[in-house]
């Protein structure tokens, strides 16, 4: 069993036909690129790995654990969700990313404030931007804190949805290499020519 | 020292300063004389009513009566709060009323039993118009608790998945709007505490006082009556919204409401 399965995936969204039949298998700490059209659902799949659509039919499974109601919650704790439109929980980035970490299921990593300061240099990003309000920052700088938290976390699985949109080459570059030089599953959806011949499984449909 | 009673004919004199009201309402086009209308009969209507059936019910004194007719009043409570706030009564009429009618009926017993120390804390003429104060905040507040928790929800509901996702938990990812729904609950309450007796003396302090209690002892029953209210009011929300919330959300932490 692959580590990640869709089988037989069927949904619809107001009677439109989104996914009938769709099977995908990825394997643990594959890379994959999904860049079909617009409108085809990208962000729809990877949502139904997180719970956060539910399809008509078919069954998805994470690291050979079947997604129910039951499973949900252990399965998103797997798995490390950044999109575009992160809405980051509000308030001041420091406190916010210290409490993201006094979540149970985050609680046995070791946050400490050192890290994030080193992570805010490596993603271009001033020192000041801790003591800042998060809806004070532009949709950029958003768009990476959401990604440092995300790496923060360590989970085995990343999602990342169009995280790169609208950041400038060279820094989207360096982003794109990094994420890749990890050991982790990656599921990247994003119609961006930068992720192309970096050797990442491209999915279409 | 009892209050003077009124006849059951002089309160239709004040109907003198209603009727230049009317005029100018009409004169002037200014559309509230149907509504006026409306409101003062079905008060007077509501009210007699309510003064029968709670004559009759001090007649009795009995701790089943008495107790029904607080159950009822809790009923009637949670009834409104379902409707007003948009919720099912199938899911939610049954939790909003052991939500609040808990934390309010332990409050009542206590006060009865060890701050009055009455002999009979079923006693009709405390348990009632008490009990009565107690539910009428907590209502307000509930319902105030409730759309601020469950609109939070929905309108931010992008940020809820986000949280999901970081935490995997539903209630840590619920957290800021159940603190926000806490808050909402009770900044009247609070605000109400701190300004009692300055710009207007409490309902219940005025009607001791024309009954003919001494006003220290009106200040006292006061004084427990705010405490309580706040004490209850704190307690029913976070029952309220405890209980509700279980039925409110899907398996996959979608909130169904």
């Amino acid at each position: 069993m692959a580590y990640l399965e869709f089988r037989n995936i069927q949904l619809k969204f107001d009677e439109r036909m989104i996914f009938s039949g769709f099977d995908l298998a990825i394997e643990r700490h594959e890379k994959v690129l999904f860049c079909a059209p617009s409108g085809r659902g990208k962000t729809s799949l990877v949502k139904m790995l997180l719970g956060f659509v539910v399809p008509d039919q078919g069954e998805i499974s994470v690291a050979g654990v079947a997604l129910t109601g039951e499973t949900v919650n252990r399965i998103r704790s797997k798995i490390c969700y950044v999109s575009q439109d992160a809405d980051l929980p509000k308030g001041i980035v420091s406190d916010v990313f210290a409490a993201v970490f006094k979540f149970q299921v985050n609680r046995h990593l070791n946050y400490q404030k050192a890290v994030l300061s080193d992570w805010l240099e490596t993603m271009c990003l001033p020192q000041d931007t801790l003591g800042k309000n998060i809806d004070a920052l532009s949709g950029g700088e958003r768009q990476r804190l959401a990604l440092i938290l995300g790496i923060l976390l360590d989970r085995d699985i990343w999602i990342l949805d169009e995280v790169t949109t609208g950041l400038d080459q060279a820094l989207k570059t360096k982003i794109v290499e990094l994420i890749l030089s990890y050991d982790k599953t990656v599921l990247v959806v994003s119609h961006d020519d930068i992720y192309q011949n970096r050797g990442l499984r491209e999915v279409i449909w | 020292m009892g209050v003077q009673e009124i006849p059951f004919y002089t309160p239709f004199y004040l109907l003198i300063f209603v009727l230049p009201m009317i005029i100018i309402n009409f004169k002037l086009g200014i559309g509230l004389n149907k509504r006026i209308i409306y409101a003062l009969f079905r008060m007077t209507i509501q009210l007699v009513l309510v003064g029968f059936f709670l004559q009759y019910i001090f007649i009795f004194n009995n701790l089943w009566v008495n107790s029904a007719y607080v159950l009822f009043m809790i009923g009637a409570a949670g009834l409104s709060t379902v409707k007003t706030c948009g919720l099912t009564i199938k899911n939610q009429l049954l939790p909003i009323v052991i939500g609040f009618g808990i934390p309010n009926l332990v409050m009542i017993l206590f006060i009865n039993q060890f701050v009055i120390g009455l002999d009979n804390i079923f006693d009709a003429q405390y348990y009632i118009p008490l009990m009565g104060m107690l539910l009428g905040n907590s209502l307000s507040g509930n319902i105030i608790g409730i759309n601020t928790f469950y609109t939070g929800l929905k309108q931010n509901e992008r940020q809820y998945h986000y949280r999901l996702a970081l935490s995997a938990n539903q209630w840590e990812s619920t957290l800021p709007w159940y603190k926000e729904a806490i808050i909402a609950c009770m900044n009247p309450i609070i605000a109400s505490t701190e300004t009692v007796g300055l710009v207007s003396l409490p309902g219940m302090m005025t009607g001791q006082i024309l009954g003919g209690s001494m006003p220290m002892t009106a200040i006292v029953y006061q004084i427990v009556i705010m405490g309580a209210i706040l004490i209850s009011r704190y307690f029913g929300i976070h029952f309220s919204i405890l209980l509700t919330r279980k039925k409110a959300f899907d398996d996959y932490d979608w909130l169904i409401l």
